[in-house]
């Protein structure tokens, strides 16, 4: 069990046992439960803000919808820590997690130029890693959802669906998209942009490949 | 100040008569005047049925309760007066994080409930590390000396230079908000044939901190400098919890969510019988960015206008004209951003029976001035900016989406013409060019792929009686928005319609007696939106009839819909108001609410729906 899961835990047992009014939670929930298992990846931490960890969340989608169709059978598992690279042998100089909804303009525009962007810096180590959550009345994304989002604009990233809205805890659903970037290096928050903020983040996110390229 | 004060609000308002006691005085041999202003509401927010699966958010905002006070004095002296209000709010009732968790947890039936259940606690836990957390602070104070060509403030002042491009910090009922610059503020002015008016001010802008609709606060960092420690003093601050450390830094820790802006801005004003001429500037300080977007992240912008006033220049003609530009800093060299400009002019002919408005502008890279909020953590105060760009728009339109204003070219001609005594006709015409709506584009990069074409126009007519007590006002209007490229629908289809709205607004006013009056108001909209919306057209409005007894008792019925999926189709709602004396309001408002997109002037605000039962009551003395 990690450090997270500890506190989380003594913070539920805490309020548990200290409020009178606190509701109690039953022990099963309070187990360690089968999320996703990664034995390399860092133990502490976490955190939602710039220079936290990242949970190693996990989810269903495709890793490379470009190369093989959106289908059933290509579906899998991907887990942040799939790109965690804390010596730099798979390549990865940089994380870029994605947030979209059908419902969202500014994702959809965004979507839009993605593709041009990873097929540019993907050489040079940048990962985009996208979760759709909702579809356009808001409810929680299907893969038959994830399956025309990824045909509509020939996604050729990895991409997933977020039905738990996992990643609300760096920031609210209703702002989406979420990009926020990562160091593969420590799975370290760097920064985190609310909306589709292409105009400061792509500089940012080729000065910090060119430096870590330097750097390489 | 927190929690020890909860029981304050409470008892101010409902021991408020108290406040009868103050009585004027004397001091040094004049009379001394007071001014005392109390104001609460209570609220209790009921489930409003916007729940998403697996949303903390959404279900955050159901069953909650708070008290809000607002009690202000004010003490005038001959030409000083000293003015102090102070806010507090107190959480009757709370979500609990863990429930929260829990009952997520029990209606996703999780695969893996313990991890899900973790995982949701800590959202929940951060989502109430800044809501529903008990203030009480001084939201606004001042010491002005005010006499003939001459006002000078010490404290919290509003200001609002030219039409607002520059700076306009003021209070914005309608999006619950009121900023004023904490500083100090000086006005020197001259009569005669050319009257001269200088402005001067400067300090760090302080926005409400607490939003009554969310129950949401702005905490500030600890640790200022001279100025920050003075001006912040009492204000709000970032807080530990279980769930949100402390990190020393605003950036990183999750309850900080304001970085107070600092601003020194100052206008020249030169005016003649007929014409005026201003040249105003502002300068943004910002600390490190809370949100990394072009404006916020921006380490200083810098704004300068100048404008041109000229009344009935023939007559009934009157022209306005302003020329502003931009520089925003980038915060790093990879990054430059070009200077911005806008020019935005109005002019007005009113000869007999008619009123014609035309209004244009054209703005390129012309940016709010957005203030430092942590958009992650405090996304209700994202409208929060100190300037107000104009729109020529209708000041509650809606339908300007993504960053429209901020690269735009295009007009509006607006006429009412008296047809008979009693009858006016409405119309009005608009077109705009704008190339930062179907897509984010801050650069204001100018193609034909980036545009999007609108066209807006309106047409109605009013009904007035001879004695004005009856009143009927009927517009009916349209927009069409098309983007200069495909746009992807959700099927996976294409189109360039990007927005369509047929709307009808009316007002209907009749006397059923001479004390009793009855009104009919509504509006009713048939919108579609190709890019982000439901993937279907939608209708959606709100009638209320009100009824009005001699001007000091009214009742209003309400009923809206909302014909988009995924949320409650119907609402209703009362809502009752009642003046005892001149100097005291009781309302009373029970029932639903849709959420909305609200504007004033191109501010807007997402409102979430509301549920629930808000009772008001103010008191002056």
């Amino acid at each position: 069990m990690s450090e997270r899961h500890r506190l989380i835990g003594a913070a539920a047992l805490c309020l548990l046992g200290c409020g009178s009014n606190a509701p109690e939670v039953p022990p099963e929930l309070l187990a360690g439960g089968t999320s996703c298992a990664a034995p390399d990846y860092p133990t502490s931490g976490f955190g939602s803000e710039p220079g936290d960890v990242v949970d190693n969340d996990c989810f269903v989608g495709y890793r490379a919808p470009d190369r093989v169709a959106p289908r059933a059978e290509h579906r899998e598992t991907i887990a942040f820590s799939d790109y965690y690279d804390p010596a730099g042998t798979k390549g990865v100089s940089l994380i870029l997690i994605n947030t979209a909804a059908i419902w969202c303009s500014a994702c959809v525009a965004e979507h839009g130029t993605l593709p041009d962007h990873a097929a540019e810096l993907g050489p040079r180590g940048l990962v985009i890693v996208s979760a759709l959550f909702e579809d356009g009345q808001r409810n929680p994304a299907s893969l038959d959802d994830l399956s025309r989002w990824v045909d509509n604009f020939h996604t050729n990233f990895p991409m997933v669906i977020d039905p738990n809205v996992d990643l609300q805890a760096y920031s609210p659903p209703a702002l989406a998209p979420l990009n926020m970037l990562v160091d593969p290096r420590s799975m370290k928050i760097l920064r985190k942009y609310v909306g589709d903020q292409g105009a400061v983040m792509w500089p940012y996110i080729e000065s910090e490949l060119a430096a870590r390229a330097g750097l390489n | 100040m927190r929690l020890l004060w909860g029981a304050l609000p409470l008892s101010a308002a409902l021991v408020a008569t108290h406040a009868h006691a103050l009585e004027p005085g004397n001091v040094g041999g004049e009379p001394v005047l007071l001014d005392v202003t109390e104001s609460s509401s209570v609220y209790y927010n009921f489930d409003n049925r916007d729940s998403k699966p697996s949303q903390v958010q959404t279900r955050a905002n159901d069953d909650y309760g708070l008290v809000y006070n607002r009690l202000s004095v004010q003490a005038t002296r001959g030409n000083l007066s000293l003015g102090v209000r102070v806010d507090n709010v107190w959480f009757y009732k709370s979500p609990n994080a863990t429930q929260l968790a829990l009952d997520l947890t029990r209606e996703a039936q999780p695969a893996d409930p313990p991890g899900y259940f973790r995982g949701k606690l800590r959202e929940a836990g951060l989502e109430l590390s800044n809501r529903f957390i008990d203030w009480v602070y001084p939201a606004k104070y001042y010491l002005t000396y005010s006499r003939p060509g001459l006002e000078a403030t010490l404290g919290d002042a509003s200001a609002q230079l030219g039409r607002g491009i520059v700076l306009s910090v003021r209070k914005r009922d309608e999006l619950g908000s009121d900023t004023t610059i904490r500083g100090a503020r000086l006005t020197v002015s001259s009569r005669g044939p050319v009257a001269l008016k200088l402005t001067a001010l400067g300090g760090e802008l302080n926005p409400l901190r607490i939003d009554e609709a969310s129950g949401r606060y702005l905490g500030v960092p600890g640790g200022a400098d001279a100025l920050g420690s003075l001006t912040e003093a009492g204000m709000p601050r970032a807080i530990r919890t279980d769930f949100a450390p402390l990190t020393g830094s605003c950036q990183t820790s999750a309850t900080c969510g304001y970085a107070p802006d600092r601003i020194a801005a100052g206008q020249i004003e030169l005016a003649g019988e007929r014409w005026k001429l201003a040249t105003q500037g502002s300068a943004l300080f910002r600390d490190a960015p809370l949100s990394e977007d072009l404006v916020r992240s921006a380490p200083r912008i810098l704004t300068l206008s100048q404008s041109v006033e000229l009344t009935r220049l023939v007559p009934d003609l009157s022209i306005y004209g302003e020329l502003a530009l931009q520089h925003t800093a980038a915060r790093a060299p990879t990054a430059p951003i070009d200077p911005g400009y806008g020019l935005y002019a109005s002019a007005s002919y009113t000869p007999k029976n008619i009123a014609l408005t035309l209004e244009g502008r054209h703005y390129r890279r012309l940016f709010p001035l957005s203030g430092n909020v942590k958009l992650a953590r405090a996304g209700e105060f994202s409208s929060l900016s100190y300037n107000q760009v104009p729109t020529t728009e209708l000041e509650d339109n809606d339908t300007e989406f993504e960053r429209m204003n901020t690269c735009v070219t295009g007009a509006r001609l607006r006429g009412d013409f008296t047809l008979a005594r009693g009858t006016r006709a409405l119309g009005s015409l608009a077109h705009y060019l704008t190339y930062a709506e179907s897509g984010a584009n801050e650069t204001c990069t100018i193609t034909a792929e980036q545009a999007n074409r609108i066209y807006d126009a309106s047409s109605g007519f009013v009904l007035d009686s001879s004695d004005r007590h009856r009143h009927l006002e009927l517009v009916l209007g349209g927009r069409l928005d098309d983007a200069g490229r495909d746009l992807v629908l959700p099927d996976g289809s294409r189109s360039r319609s990007f927005y369509r709205e047929a709307y009808l607004r009316h007002q209907l006013e009749l006397p059923l007696s001479t004390e009793l009056s009855v009104s009919l108001t509504g509006r009713h909209r048939r919108r579609a939106q190709a890019e982000g919306g439901p993937g279907a057209p939608w209708s959606e409005g709100e009638e209320v009839l009100g009824l009005e007894w001699a001007e000091h008792s009214s009742v209003g019925l309400g009923a809206e819909y909302d014909t988009r999926p995924g949320v409650p189709h119907r609402y209703f709602n009362i809502e009752l108001s009642h003046r005892p004396t001149p100097a005291t309001r009781i309302a009373l408002f029970a029932g639903q609410r849709r959420g909305a997109l609200r504007c004033v002037g191109g501010i807007c605000r997402l409102y979430p729906p509301f549920e629930g039962v808000r009772l008001d009551v103010a008191l002056r003395f």
